[in-house]
């Protein structure tokens, strides 16, 4: 009985400590970047292919910053019609009001897709797998066993393309960065679980850095005119290299999907709340 | 004893670390996060799915009714991270689980662990802080 107090004091020096790198510093590496990388194995930047484990930021259930740019009046109609669905420890200034669980419009709770680049900020399945080929990278993601093709044969971006849940990419390397141009999205998901919203004239213009063996860097601008008035860049994210799945018994990509069977069985028989009056009940598929 | 304490405080700082996030991807409100109740029973279903693995349990209540209890988890992914496999449970199994009881009398729970008659022990962290022997 003893050790109980003292294995709580551990715990919460842990926490805390753990707590500050994870979510006060967002924005910076953890540790020392040189020491890092001269202990690190050799890596080519230029080779992305592997499984990668969303790193320190963002832990997930975030927005792409916590200051988003101001909305224009469509953008801030639309994200009126909003309802928060769950707390939002992470960026409290920018959430939604949260909602009487019944009335609940999160898209994702109806198993809708979770698109780009909503499918980087959520709180579950937080892996996402690139492969390279001649022509293209593709992008793997956890999260609804999906992914997105990102063109690196030279071509350019399509003027109006198809909308699409994860959009038209197109990638080419600027030095060690990969830079990605995206457009052509649907204006049906989230950008975020925060319900920012976007148009379906959004695009993005991503930058992936391998800044060494184990850690792949990103940051998102998001410009949108008929939503915000100014681009929206995002926080630095970050990504842990992992030589196989620790999410998976198989040790394999994990296939996470939404299945809205099993969503609509768990609203009514577990959750308390949600039983009679779970949204994902009050809509057929 | 000092290893142990190691285990133990490990355990419990990952808990609170991982702890805040996931027990809000859904409403959590309809739970008594102030409560803990265990109950000795057999599991008659083991549901390894999204958005939350379950499990269901008859356990007799004060008056020796058999009531189920639908008993909610992590979901399969994260299961998996904390030791759990696909197999962890089946019909039939006899287990206690100690968990937080719905608030409006409900037989649903959160924040369920597993104690086994052999001795061994599932956790599911879902922001429910550290794991407790039952009594």
């Amino acid at each position: 009985m003893k050790s109980r107090p003292t294995c709580l004091v551990v715990a919460v020096v842990v926490v805390l400590t753990l707590s500050s790198v994870t979510f006060a510093q967002t924005a910076q590496p953890s540790g020392d970047t040189k020491a890092q990388t001269a202990n690190a194995p050799a890596f080519d930047p230029h080779e992305l292919t592997g499984v990668w484990v969303r790193g320190k930021a963002p832990r997930g259930n975030a927005p792409l910053s916590g200051t988003r740019p101001p909305m224009t009046p469509w953008g801030q109609a639309k994200f009126n019609t909003v309802k928060g669905s769950f707390s939002y420890s992470r960026s409290p200034g920018i959430a939604p009001p949260v909602a009487p669980e019944n009335e609940w419009n999160d898209p994702m709770l109806q198993c809708e897709p979770a698109g780009y680049p909503r499918v980087m900020l959520q709180i579950y399945a937080p892996l996402m797998r690139f492969i390279q080929t001649s022509n293209e990278v593709v992008e793997f993601f956890e999260w609804g066993h999906t992914w997105r093709d990102i063109w690196t044969d030279g071509r350019k971006p399509i003027e109006n393309p198809e909308p699409t849940f994860y959009g038209y990419s197109v990638g080419h390397w600027d030095g060690d960065t990969f830079v990605v141009d995206s457009n052509g999205f649907t204006d049906r998901t989230w950008t975020d679980p925060y319900g920012s919203p976007h148009s379906d004239q959004m695009v993005l213009h991503e930058t992936f850095r391998r800044v060494d063996h184990d850690h792949l860097e990103l940051v998102i601008t998001l410009t949108d005119p008929k939503t915000y008035t100014k681009p929206w860049v995002s926080d630095k994210m970050f990504f842990d290299w992992a030589p196989k799945s620790p999410r998976s018994e198989n040790e394999e990509f994990r296939e996470d999907f939404c299945i809205y069977s099993d969503q609509a069985n768990f609203f009514k028989n577990v959750d308390p709340v949600g039983a009679s009056d779970a949204p994902v009940k009050n809509k057929t598929q | 004893m000092k290893g142990r304490l190691i285990t133990v405080c490990a355990l419990a700082a990952g808990l609170l670390v991982f702890s805040g996030p996931v027990v809000a991807h859904h409403g959590s409100q309809g739970y008594d996060l102030s409560k803990r109740i265990t109950l000795k029973g057999t599991v008659s279903r083991f549901a390894w799915a999204n958005p939350h693995c379950q499990i269901y349990l008859d356990a007799k209540d004060d008056k020796g009714s058999v009531v189920n209890w639908a008993v909610e988890l992590n979901n399969p992914g994260n299961l998996v991270r904390l030791g759990w496999t696909h197999v962890a449970l089946k019909a039939g199994d006899d287990v206690t689980l100690a968990f937080n009881p719905g608030k409006e009398g409900k037989p649903v729970g959160i924040c369920a662990d597993v104690f086994f008659p052999d001795g061994r022990k599932l956790h599911s962290t879902q922001g429910c802080g550290i794991p407790q022997e039952p009594e």
